[in-house]
Parts: C-alpha cells; structure tokens; sequence
C-alpha cells in the first residue's frame, strides 16, 4: 500500500508488510505487558491462542431489527411539533395549567358542594377526565396523560431543582445535576405487582370516590404525598414506574395506542457512545422512567416526556404514528394480571355504577348503608374475579390450545402471557363502552359545575342551572356493541399474530389460539349482556 | 461525509476502525457501569473490567498500527462506516433492564457484541477480494473470536450454556 511507512521500531522485524496483524499484536501486548503502563485491567487479557482457520460467520447474533408496519414521522410531517417538543419549557407548560386546576379542586374538595354531581373535582376527574383519558388520549396518544400529570410535579422539581432548565452536571452515571432521592428501589418490588394492587383497592371504593369528593381528594393528596416522598428517597420517577395505580393501566393500554416514541435508526443509537437518553445530556435530563431508546420496542414504560428528544446528540428521536395495537407482546406476569384486573373492573364499574343493579349499589356504597358485611362480600367478588377466576379461565384456554396444537410443544407460561396480551384490545374497548354513557348520561352535570365549582350558587358562565339533559340514551347500547365488537376484532387479529410469533406452524397456531378465540368471545359477551341491561 | 460501506476501507482505515470501535466501547461500558452500579454491582464490575478491556485492546491495536503504518491519525471512526461493527449494549428499552439484569444476563450482553463483531470481520473476509485485506479481515475476527471464547468459557463457569 502506498501509504504504509517504514517501521523505525528498531526491536521489531524489518520487514512489516510481512508480520500479520496476530503477530504484532502478540508483540504488542508483550511490550504493554513490559512497559506496565496504562493497562487497567486485572484479569488476564483475552486469550489469543491459535484458532482453526476461518469459521463461518454465526447466526446467532443478528442486527438489531428495524420496526415493522407502517409508521409515520410525524417530527418530519409536522415539524412544528418537533420544535415543540425539543422546547425545554414544553412539559412546564403543559403541566403547569393543569397543576393549577388540580390543586384548585382540592379547594372545591374540602370546601365545596359534599354531593359528588354537585362538585366540579368529581364531575371533572371522573367524568371528564376519564373519558378523555380513555376514549381520546390512551388510544391516540399513549402515555400523553403522564407528560402533563400533575402528581409528580413536586418531586420532580425536587430532583431537579429547576422547572425548566436543564442541569448539566455529573451525578453517578447521569450527566445531570440531580438531587432528592438516589437509592435503587427494592429489588423484590421492581414489578407492575403495586400498581395492580393499587387500582384494585381503588376500584373496590370506586362508588365511594365518585360520590364523596372527600374521598377522592384522601386519594389524591395520597398519590402526590408518594410522589413528592418517592422522589426524596428513590432516584427518578419511581414512584410512577411501580406504584402509581393509573400509571399502570396506561402502561397497559398504551400498547394498543397509535403513536410511539422512539429512535429513528437503530443503527445511530448501537453507535451512540455517550447514551444521553439513559444519562442526560447539556440538551435534557437523564429519562426519568429510566428507559433506554435504543432498544425501546414497547409504548408501556415511556411517559412521553421528551426529554430524550432534547437531550439526543444524534436528533435521532422521533414520534411516530402506527396502526391501532401495534404492541403485542407481555413479558411478565404482572403485566398479564393487569389485563386480567383491568378487564374485569370494566364489568365491574359498568355493573356498579351504572347498571340496573340497585342491589350491588347498595353493597358498594358502604359508607351510605353501612353494610359493611356486604361490601366485604362485594370486595371478595372482584378480587377472587380479578386474581383468580378470570385467570384459571384464561389459563384453562391457553390449556386446551396447548394441547390442540399438537406436537409443537410452547412452554405453557410464555402462552399464558403471550395470550393475556389479548386481553388489552378487549378491556381497552370494553372501558371506551363503559365510558361513553358515563359521558353521555352524565354529561351534563360538567356543564353544571363549571358555572358553579364550589355548589355555593355561583353562575360563572350561565350554565349553574343547565338541566340533568342524557344524550341519546337510546343509542347508547349500539354504541357499546359496536364498541364491544371492534374490541372483540382486534383482540382475534392481534391474538393469532401473538399465536404466529409464539408457534412456528400455522396450523397449530391457529389449533392452540382457537380456545382462546372462543373464551374472548364469550367474555364479550358476557359485557354485552351487562353493558346492555 | 456519507457513511463509507466496510470493503471501501484500506486495511490502514479497517484497523483504524477497530481501533474507534474498541475505545467507543469502553465509553459505552463505562456508562453502562455507572449505570448499574446500584442496582446490578456484579454486572456493574463486569462491565467496568471489559471496559479495562476494551481500552487495551485499543492500545494493542494501536501498536499494531504504529509498527505497520506509522503514526495513527484518526480519520475514519465507527460513525464513519454505514455497519454497525461492535456495539456493546443493552439488550432491553424498558425501566424493567434495571429490575432484570444480573451477570450471566450482563455476560451475554457483552458475548452478543463480541459475536456481532467476529461476525462482522468474518462477512468482511468473504466479501473481500484484495488477499491482504482478507488477511487482515480474517486476523480480527479471530481477535474477536479470543473474546468470544473467553466470555463463554466465564458463562460456562456460571453454570448453564451460553
């Protein structure tokens, strides 16, 4: 080669050209070995004993895979979003407002109307807000809720002592100034397993938290006290990634939502030396949901705040929108149970707070009958539904396809979980049908309370004395069962994807998803006989 | 500059490459490290002491480029090359890679990168024509090939196959 130089090394052979890389090597590592200078390490180096020559290239290791599907840039589409997001104010933003008007409920809470329709934090968190949240933002816009959640937002500032800037700085790994909070949460908890149990205990008082404001704001000042005392003990968002109890049903959902945060090339990301998404950067902070883009291929723990989009030294982070359910796969089984949990509350609240049932009414207000012998009952219902009924049949299905699909033999818990994941389309649609009569019907009460928020007469806008108006309560059944319907078809598409990635025959694929195609049916319709009555 | 395909590289450029990639490495490990300090210690020190690694094996390389060409000038880089050669990285996006991780799991990570690369070079050889690139191709991948085989034999010693 015209480039190469002469070697000067005067201990080295004369002639270079002919010393093979091996050999030099093997001389160089003596001569490092000599010198003693900068190796630091301890052990001995690699071996580098003689090998047969030139084996085949192994297949075991394949390049990271590039998604599949359809996706579309919308950085790229509408850039105007991109600049808003790379804004270091645009969570600030966005949370701030929402702030404001969550802690002035808690006002409407202590000193306001007693009544839960009479009072604008229960006629705008669970009824406004949890249409919203269910109908629009989980399906169109993931985690969209956790950018601008208020919960969190003492304890972030108290790590980062800034509400908008960024601190850059070094802080164990991360390339941030961080303060609160740094110790690793428990191993043992670091599951969803929490946050199942919390929005288990906060459905069985559901009838208590949508009558008694009181009630809700407990709950509430609950949550932001964790949040704010997490975040002192626990480095990062903690508290959201594994206790939060509305933190893990939108980690659930946000699967089958249609838009995604991630990297653009995975190539750019394998190459990326300083990883700012996962340590932060001079642009942003370290993610507080300590994920790691590069390798992101779930919506479940991404809280959308963007920081990773700031703080990317590659520009290499982009939000993308997809089909309807493009995540199909659970990992765990508490992930499994949250769909087991999540889709039997849908029956749960449709049955309690509005079906026909003026019996289960009464077992679930038990702070209005003060029976409390028949609010234990009710409570043992849902759990046993939730934890164990819902499971065994679930696992009863995953059986019999097991044993239908023949001699491709898949072990029965990567089924079990693979097979809840259906589950998600199923409970996601069935709570957009529990949540449209709740609107519906209800609707009207929000008009009510915006005009007077603390039920002391006030008229702000003209609509105090709007009356109780129901909209179209006729249609609200075929509302449901059309709802109820597209849930039922994305669950059997996506349910046989699952099927295909877990068995390498069609056919036994479809033999082993058959029993489980036949139980989300009869599910369906067991919510349309309770949606409906 | 556009991201050169590996066989427009000189044999010059191919061991400045691997002299990049293993530096970039240790960066990587060392983050990863610091990263896991508190939640996975044994995997934590895994990575630290590959990156020790890594960064002799960058001075090996570097010697060897002296003898042979001369001063080093870094004038191609990973970045520069459209391939990824070797990455080490972890193996999952979610909060949970913090919850999971334990050294058989952390010794795989690093296994995947040393396979990735060995894979790599040995691509290299098959698609290269001029003999002495082959060569030098093929030295590095059995390079790779001395890490490959000194990370399972530390699997094998974990118990369980790689």
């Amino acid at each position: 080669m015209s480039d190469e130089k002469p070697d000067t090394t005067p201990t080295e052979p004369a002639n270079p050209a002919k010393t093979s890389i091996t050999d030099m090597l093997a001389a160089a590592r003596a001569e490092t070995a000599n010198l003693g200078t900068q190796s630091t390490a301890k052990k001995p180096t690699v071996p580098t004993k003689a090998k047969p020559p030139s084996k085949g290239p192994k297949s075991k290791v394949a390049p990271p895979a590039e998604p599949t599907g359809w996706r579309v840039d919308l950085f790229k589409v509408v850039p105007l979003l991109k600049r808003l997001c790379k804004l270091r104010s645009f969570q600030f933003l966005l949370v701030l407002p929402n702030v404001l008007v969550f802690y002035l409920f808690f006002i409407s809470a202590l000193y306001g109307h007693p009544v839960g329709n009479q009072n604008i934090l229960i006629m705008i968190v669970w009824i406004l807000w949890w249409f919203l949240l269910i109908v629009f933002l989980v399906p169109f816009g993931s985690r969209i809720w956790c950018t601008v959640c208020p919960l969190p937002f003492f304890g972030d500032w108290i790590q980062r002592r800034e509400l908008v800037g960024v601190r850059p700085g070094k802080t164990g790994a991360f390339k941030n100034e961080m303060h609160g909070g740094s110790r690793a949460w428990p191993k043992k908890l670091r599951n969803i397993w929490l946050q199942n149990i919390g929005f288990l205990a906060m459905a069985l008082f559901s009838a208590l938290l949508v009558t008694r404001p009181i009630a809700s704001f407990v709950a509430f000042i609950i949550m932001v006290g964790a949040a704010t005392v997490f975040a002192m003990i626990w480095r990062l968002r903690t508290f959201c990634n594994y206790l939060c109890p509305i933190s893990g049903f939108l980690s659930l959902y946000s699967m089958a939502a249609t838009v995604e945060l991630r990297s653009e090339s995975k190539d750019v990301c394998a190459k990326c030396k300083d990883k700012a998404c996962l340590t932060g950067s001079e642009g942003g902070w370290a993610c507080p949901w300590g994920v790691y883009m590069a390798k992101l291929d779930r919506n479940n723990y991404c809280g959308l705040c963007m920081e990773c989009v700031k703080s990317c030294p590659h520009d290499n982070i982009s939000l993308f929108a997809r089909p309807f359910a493009t995540d199909i796969h659970l990992k765990h089984y508490d992930e499994a149970w949250k769909a087991f949990i999540m889709t039997v509350l849908a029956m749960v609240y449709s049955i309690t707070l509005l079906g026909p049932y003026g019996w289960v009414k009464d077992l679930a207000n038990v702070t209005w009958t003060g029976n409390v012998s028949g609010f234990a009952a009710y409570s043992a219902c849902i759990i046993v539904a939730c934890l164990v009924a819902l499971p065994l049949l679930h696992l009863a299905a995953v059986g019999a396809g097991r044993l239908l699909a023949g001699k491709e033999k898949v072990p029965l818990k990567k089924l079990f979980i693979g097979y809840a994941y259906t589950l998600v389309p199923v409970g996601l649609l069935a709570w957009i049908a529990f949540s449209f009569p709740l609107m519906m019907v209800n609707g009207s009460y929000v008009l009510q309370v915006v005009s007077d928020p603390m039920g002391w007469g006030w008229n702000l806008f003209g609509t105090a004395e709007f009356p109780w108006t129901p909209v179209l309560p006729e249609v609200v059944p075929y509302i449901q069962t059309l709802i109820l319907m597209i849930g039922l078809l994305y669950a059997i598409l996506k349910g046989y994807e699952v099927a295909r990635s877990l068995y390498q025959d069609r056919s036994a694929a479809l033999r082993s998803f058959a029993p489980v195609m036949v139980y989300l049916c009869g599910l369906t319709c067991v919510y349309l006989f309770f949606f409906t009555a | 500059m556009s991201a050169k395909n590996y066989n427009e590289l000189t044999p010059q450029e191919i061991l400045m490459l691997a002299i990049d990639v293993e530096e970039s490495n240790g960066t990587r490990l060392r983050t990863f490290a610091e990263l896991f300090a508190d939640y996975a210690p044994d995997s934590a020190a895994l990575f630290a002491e590959i990156a020790d690694e890594e960064d002799q094996h960058a001075r090996q390389l570097e010697t060897a480029f002296e003898r042979r060409f001369g001063e080093l000038q870094r004038t191609v880089t990973e970045q520069d090359v459209q391939e990824v050669v070797e990455a080490y990285d972890l193996d999952d996006g979610e909060h949970l890679v913090f919850d999971d991780l334990n050294l058989r799991r952390a010794l795989k990570i690093v296994l995947a990168a040393e396979r990735r690369a060995e894979d790599f070079y040995r691509r290299a050889v098959e698609g290269a024509t001029d003999p002495e690139l082959r060569e030098l191709y093929r030295q590095l991948a059995e390079f790779e090939d001395g890490h490959v085989q000194w990370i399972e034999a530390r699997l094998a010693s974990l118990g369980g196959s790689a």
